[in-house]
């Protein structure tokens, strides 16, 4: 039973969102709508999880005196103080909360973002390597299009731009379309199961 | 040692970023100054229910973030109204800034604040701290009694309020001079807030309003309070129409006429057309109804008999002599002509004119939910949006655009220069050419061959379009074809739209000279407008008036009012009849003739008032519920305003146009009410290939439970998953798996899921500890719940922590962070990532390989997966991410649809390659099959 | 470790660190690196540069940004503005988004400043912000007459009565319409201004969705498109070589180096005219750092694939 149920949930919702694909008519339109009314009100409430399953991690490790515990004091107190920033003062322009988000977490998410760049170089660097003929064609079609993308290839040979917009339009798109056309099968293949009710791990556990 | 140089190389840093960012922090200029200069006036053409208010800007230094509007019927009580944002960077260019409370605007509604609260953030003693109060609260005691102020407009979603609204007969007792009592009952239909979708107002006419700015800086500081200002908006009349023309046509005696349509549309009633004769006097000679809400006709024919029927001494000989114009008038009939001087007509015939649309075809639009109804006419045409040459004058380049409908469906086209013509078997929107430098052409004409289902085109159809080029620009100049300055102006009427004789027909629609097709919109009517006339703050209710609008059908009424419930319209029967009979014992008193027969038409009337009702109503009365009854009326009643007829009238806005008559299809309908539609014809092909699908899964499921060995790839990553785990094992380490970072709507992150099943059943067999970060909280308690599972599958339930499977954040830098020290500090052997990823990737997998763990990747994002294959040691790329879990399990069942996949894959590669070869071969009748998004 | 292996395996903060470098010189220090121009930009600047020194042509802008697109968009806003600044090209601003509204009026102000003789009103006119709801009706109706349609301009003044209007009547007087934005530019102006009054349509995007924008450039219902940094950097070099010294262009002109390269002295510029071409110019040194960090990769792995095969032969 308590496997059936939700079983039957997922397939019968699931069918019903197949046939929403394939008709148009308002009922199914309508029905859809109820839906993401439905959906807003659920998610919601899972932040209530979220945050348990955050303040439960770090009280332990605090209880346990697990190593660098003092830093999850320092989580436990950003959760509390900017959630109470956001109740007590609002979260428009102006106001704590969004002092706390301009000042503090804006520039940090911008600083782990620019760090990317960093290890795209890194990877770069230790990735390419002639090894076989495809990482030879691999390691020729990447630096063209990094010479490409900047004026130097121009001044090199006007031609290098050319190639670099032929490289991407055509190998690499035609690359890119055979994995999509995969993924969108398997997606459709993982769907299917799913509704089949032939694919359970997602209740938990494995077969049963 | 170490450490003191790191705490001091940290102290450095810190306070060189505090001494840089206060350097470059600029000076604020405290908030303590008022607004200057607030000014209220009034808005221009509208029913007295606008006023501007304006004001001048503080200055930039202030760093204002927004000025906060407030208002109120007096001086000491203003609530907030709304608020114009800045930006505190740049302040305000301008020299003045505007809020216009004009129209009607948002009142209250059931997400309003609970309780009347005061501004918050003002000065001590100030006499703002008194008199501002936050927006509008819910609370009927403070807002119903404001009602009165202002006019009112309610929104109420439909099915409330035919269905859920509670009647409500309210009785007034007014003892009458004489000493007699007279009671008025009313009905309402009683409502709660939260009903009601929302709550509108507007100013009064002739009501005083008190108006008050404050500017809040970036530092939420409040600016004292401006001078209160007041001000009365006054009904305006009508704007000028910007044009106006009038043509005579002498053959067939009529007279058109054509305007613009006024900028501020909510206060119009009518369009009156004036006729000067040789004495300068004014003569009325036609007039119409505006279709206000709706966009109203610009235009209007009235014949020479019209003209005389209302000015008596007309000769259509003399039509040099009269002069026009054309006026606005809006409810309060208040009147403004267009020009200050009547114009003379234009003389002239009919010849002139253009054909009219040709092939006019209404229907309902295929595919959609029933709200449109599909409009087309005319021949295809083309339009060539750009020509070009090459730099050497070799080729030319034409873009073309086909337009076409369902009567003439295009399947090929046949472009002509100089002679030389071009089949263009694939309409790519492009065609090329080789021309002589020396003789550039300035012609191309382009033919058609349509589809065989619609109707023949004639042979000699074509287009043609002339060019020439530009040397001074060096672009090639493309000359606008005859007839580009003519539009065509959709115009329809529904059942209940002012009957025939009204003639009120809207104006959906203006199409350009080249559009051959349109998808008029017919919405679905879900919302009811009603005012409100009174309410109970005992109750809790607000009451609004009680009718519903039903279509007849008939010449002389186009609809017809009802009651809302069956008690009403007993209650109004029981009231009519009482007083038809009284006014028989009136007449059977009476002695005087006169009065007798003034007696009888009043009987007259009110018994009609009884008894005339139409068909429908009737049956819906004889109903046993409210609810029946009003089910039946509320089917006819959308049947009735969505059920439109059409006629196409071309012009060029300047008095020539000629229609089309109202279209009729062959089975004589006239009025068309789009339909929704069960089935999406475009996604045919998908159908058809899903069912392919599913019946490859269940042949080769069964193929699989019966045990024929179905040959699968191998794929390596997945092979890896048990030496990954084995390694952590031995290392004595943890393994770290992340399911993606998506939530679980997408389907890669329950592909991602199934794998941690397996991955988490291994590591339990093993007592290895798996650590699962999450970045959705939904997907938080299913990974938690696989991984319980999987421990208890593997008969290890008390190694199962719960708290190895945790939330971080949903910030997708913050969460990188988050995952990267798990990395560093518990030192993982061995790193999954399956599901979708986006930027995070690499920052993740780098990290991963710096702490020299073994790396496998899944994921369908192809953004990513170069940065997976570079830095991990086995990537499933796109499908076999979802493969995964079937390679894990190797269930019949799950291996079965991998090998369907297969197949499937193969059946669309067959139809790519299949599709490439015809239409190169130009067969492009398998293209079509696949329709483009 | 001998070399072939220490070239392989450089430590990854020395490439950080020289990456970062790399990046930072430029912006201090620009390198003036060469801009190549791309026929959708110079159709784009050709055709805004028609408008030099007529009344009754104007550039219409719309400002559809977010401050996540800035550093892509911005320096594009900049180069337009100061292009019809410096040849005398009347200038329309409008914004469907409260944010986008703020960026247009940083930008204006921003250009401004070197031109104190551009007047409000009379050589350009900002409309400010309008609902997203309106945008549809507006842009259609300033087929009929831009005044009706738009009203008023920012700073609530009637449009009828600004001296910039009087010879603007609607799409006739507009030489380009070009909407700067983030998501799918320009698809309502296609839709609408160009498919019913024949405007021509341009477009500024981030560099991410030029490629999606091609297809409109090929069937000629976009007369330019600015993809990115480097189709900034393109205009802010065009701006500068030839409206900077207020000539039109020329294509022999433009093929000379030697002439260009005399047209301006790239320190004297102020930054804020050549943040474009500074970007790329960090861009182009760390794609060539990038690429030399490969090769030096590569050259450690065959050092090490000689050695190896030496190894087998002995």
């Amino acid at each position: 039973m308590k496997r059936t149920i939700p079983l039957l949930i997922v397939m019968i919702l699931g069918m019903m969102f197949v046939v929403h694909t394939f008709v148009p008519h308002k009922i199914s339109q309508d029905f859809y709508n109820w839906y993401q009314t439905w959906l807003k009100v659920m998610v919601s409430f899972a932040v209530i999880l979220g945050v348990g399953s955050l303040l439960m991690v770090h009280t332990n490790k605090i209880k346990r005196k697990a190593p660098a515990w003092g830093y999850s004091w320092l989580t436990i107190l950003a959760l509390v103080g900017t959630s109470a920033a956001g109740f007590i003062w609002g979260i428009e322009d102006g106001t704590p909360y969004m002092w706390i988000f301009e000042n503090v977490n804006a520039p940090l998410g911008a600083t782990m973002f620019s760090l990317l760049a960093f290890y795209m170089a890194s990877a770069a660097y230790k990735a390419f390597r002639a090894r076989s003929m495809e990482a030879t064609l691999l390691l020729i079609a990447a630096i063209i299009v990094m010479l490409g993308r900047v004026s130097i290839g121009n001044a090199i040979t006007e031609w290098i731009p050319d190639i670099t917009q032929w490289i991407l339009n055509v190998p690499n798109l035609a690359a890119k379309r055979a994995i999509k056309l995969g993924v969108g099968l398997g997606m459709t293949a993982t769907s299917l199961k799913i509704i089949l009710g032939i694919e359970r791990t997602y209740l938990g556990g494995g077969k049963q | 040692m170490n450490k003191l140089y790191k705490i001091l190389f940290f102290l450095v840093i810190v306070s060189l970023c505090f001494n840089l960012s206060l350097s470059a922090a600029p000076k604020i200029v405290p908030n303590d100054e008022p607004i200057r200069d607030l000014k209220i006036s009034d808005f221009p053409h509208d029913d007295g229910g606008g006023l501007v208010i304006t004001w001048e800007p503080l200055p930039k230094e202030k760093r204002i973030l927004e000025y906060r509007v407030f208002r109120g019927f007096t001086p000491d009580s203003l609530f907030r109204i709304g608020k114009i944002p800045v930006n505190p960077k740049t302040g305000v260019v301008a020299d003045t800034m505007k809020y216009t409370n004009a129209g009607y605007t948002f009142f209250v509604d059931a997400t309003s604040p609970a309780k009347l609260k005061h501004e918050p953030g003002q000065r001590k003693g100030s006499n703002a701290e008194k008199i501002l109060y936050r927006e509008y609260p819910r609370d009927i005691k403070v807002y119903a009694p404001m009602l009165e102020h202002y006019r009112i407009l309610t929104v109420i979603p439909a099915d409330k309020y035919l269905y859920n609204s509670r009647m409500k007969v309210k009785t007034q007792i007014d003892t009458l001079e004489d000493g007699t009592v007279d009671t008025t009952s009313s009905t309402y239909a009683g409502l709660k807030l939260r009903q009601f979708k929302y709550i509108l107002t507007k100013l009064k006419p002739g009501k005083e309003y008190y108006y008050a700015v404050q500017a809040v800086n970036k530092y939420r500081d409040r600016s004292p309070l401006s001078k209160i200002v007041s001000a009365t908006p006054v009904d305006n009349p009508p704007e000028k129409l910007k044009e106006f023309y009038s043509v005579a046509y002498t053959d067939t005696k009529e007279m058109k006429f054509e305007w613009s349509l006024p900028f501020f549309k909510t206060d119009q009633k009518q369009f009156n057309i004036y006729l000067y004769d040789a004495n300068g006097e004014k003569h009325k000679i036609f007039s119409r109804a505006t279709a206000y809400p709706y966009t109203s006709q610009s235009n209007a024919t009235v014949s020479f008999e019209e003209i005389k029927n209302k000015f008596e001494p007309f000769n259509s000989q003399n039509m040099q002599w009269y002069r026009f114009n054309i006026s606005l008038k809006d409810r309060q009939d208040m009147e403004t002509l267009a020009k200050d001087e009547p114009i003379p007509a234009e003389i002239t015939t009919t010849e002139v004119l253009p054909e009219p649309p040709e092939h006019f075809t209404v229907r309902d639009n295929p595919d959609d939910k029933g709200d449109k109804n599909l409009i087309y006419f005319g021949k295809p045409y083309v339009t060539i949006p750009k020509i070009s040459y090459n730099d050497d004058f070799t080729e030319l380049l034409v873009n073309y655009d086909i337009k076409d409908n369902e009567l003439f469906k295009v399947k090929h086209a046949i472009f002509e220069v100089d002679g030389v013509s071009e089949k263009e078997y694939v309409l790519d929107r492009k065609v090329e050419f080789d021309v002589d430098p020396d003789n550039l052409p300035n012609e191309i004409k382009t033919r058609f061959i349509c589809y065989d289902h619609g109707l023949e085109l004639p042979e000699d159809y074509e287009v043609i379009h002339r060019f020439s080029y530009n040397e001074r620009l060096q672009v090639v100049d493309i000359e606008p074809p005859k007839g580009a300055n003519y539009s065509v102006q959709v115009l329809r009427m529904n059942k209940t739209g002012g009957g025939p004789q009204a003639n009120v027909w809207r104006f959906p629609k203006e199409l350009t000279y080249v559009e051959r097709e349109y998808p008029d919109k017919v919405d679905y009517e879900e919302v009811v407008y009603r005012g409100i006339s009174d309410y109970s703050i005992e109750d809790n209710i607000l009451y609004t008036s009680t009718y519903y609008l039903v279509g007849t059908s008939e010449e002389e009424r186009a609809y017809y009012t009802t009651a809302l419930y069956l008690k009403q319209l007993e209650k109004n029967r029981k009231e009519l009849k009482k007083q038809i009979q009284s006014l028989k014992d009136k007449k059977s008193q009476a002695e005087d003739e006169e009065q007798k027969t003034a007696l009888d038409q009043q009987i007259m009337e009110l018994t009609s008032k009884l008894e005339d009702v139409p068909p429908v109503v009737k049956e819906a009365n004889a109903k046993k519920s409210n609810k029946a009854r009003m089910k039946l009326l509320q089917k006819k009643h959308n049947n009735d305003v969505r059920s439109f007829r059409y006629f196409l009238r071309k012009t060029d806005g300047k008095g020539h146009f000629i229609d089309t008559p109202i279209y009729t299809n062959a089975d004589g309908q006239e009025y068309f009410k789009p339909k929704p539609n069960w089935f999406k014809n475009k996604e045919t092909i998908t159908l058809i290939a899903m069912l392919i699908f599913g019946v490859l899964v269940f042949f080769m499921i069964r193929a699989a439970r019966k045990g024929k060995n179905l040959y699968i790839r191998p794929i390596a990553g997945i092979q890896e998953i048990d030496n990954a785990i084995g390694r952590a094992t031995e290392m004595g380490r943890p393994i770290l798996f992340v399911p993606g970072t998506s939530g679980i709507s997408d389907v890669a992150t329950l592909a991602g899921l199934a794998i941690l099943g397996k991955v988490a059943k291994k590591a339990a067999e093993f007592e290895t500890r798996i650590l699962v970060p999450v970045r959705n909280y939904i997907v938080l308690p299913i990974a938690q719940e696989i991984v319980k599972e999987a421990h208890y599958e593997a008969g290890r339930p008390d190694t199962f922590d719960k708290n190895s499977v945790f939330y971080i954040t949903n910030a997708q830098f913050a969460f990188v962070s988050g995952v990267n020290g798990i990395m560093v500090r518990e030192q993982t052997a061995t790193n999954f990532y399956m599901g979708m990823f986006w930027a995070e990737s690499l920052l993740m997998t780098e990290t991963g390989n710096m702490t020299g763990a073994i790396q496998i990747a899944g994921t369908d994002a192809i953004t990513q997966l170069p940065f997976f294959i570079t830095t991990c040691d086995y990537t499933l790329i796109g499908e076999e991410l979802y493969a995964a879990s079937a390679y894990l399990s190797k269930q019949p069942m799950i291996l079965g649809t991998l090998k369907a996949q297969d197949y499937m894959k193969f059946l669309i590669v067959v139809s790519v390659v299949l599709g490439t070869i015809l239409s190169t071969l130009k067969l492009t009748f398998f293209m079509k099959w696949f329709p483009a998004k | 470790m001998n070399f072939s292996d220490y070239i392989q395996k450089i430590d990854r903060r020395y490439i950080f660190i020289i990456l970062a470098i790399a990046v930072i010189l430029p912006l201090l220090f620009p390198l003036g690196l060469p801009t190549f121009t791309t026929p959708p930009v110079l159709s784009l600047y050709k055709h805004i540069d028609e408008a030099a020194g007529t009344d009754d042509r104007a550039v219409f802008m719309d400002f559809a940004q977010s401050p996540s697109t800035l550093p892509e968009l911005y320096p594009m806003d900049l180069a337009i503005l100061r292009h019809c600044f410096l040849r005398d090209i009347k200038v329309l601003t409008i914004s469907y988004y409260p944010q986008g509204a703020a960026i247009m009026q940083m930008a204006i102000s921003e250009v401004k400043e070197d031109f104190p003789d551009v007047k409000q009103d009379v050589d350009y006119c900002n409309f400010g912000f309008r609902n997203f709801a309106l945008r549809v009706p507006i842009t259609l109706g300033m087929g009929d007459n831009i005044a009706e349609a738009v009203e008023t301009n920012a700073a609530g003044r009637r449009l009828e009565n600004l001296p910039i209007m009087e010879k603007l009547k609607n799409y006739d007087n507009i030489q380009v319409c070009m909407e700067i934005s983030g998501a799918a530019p320009g698809i309502i102006y296609i839709n609408y201004a160009r498919a019913r009054y024949g405007v021509d349509v341009a477009i500024g995007v981030t560099a991410v969705s030029a490629a999606d924008n091609y297809p409109y450039l090929q069937t000629g219902q976009l007369v330019g498109l600015l993809g990115g940094l480097k189709g900034a950097a393109e205009y802010e070099e065009l701006v500068e070589t030839f409206a900077n010294n207020d000539i039109p262009y020329s294509e022999k002109k433009a093929q000379n180096l030697s002439w260009r390269n005399q047209q301006y002295e790239l320190s004297k510029v102020p930054y804020k005219f050549k943040q474009a071409r500074i970007g790329m110019d960090a861009q182009a040194v760390a794609h060539v750092l990038i690429i030399i960090f490969i090769i030096i990769g590569n050259i450690g792995y065959f050092i090490e694939k000689r050695q190896d095969k030496n190894k087998y032969v002995k």
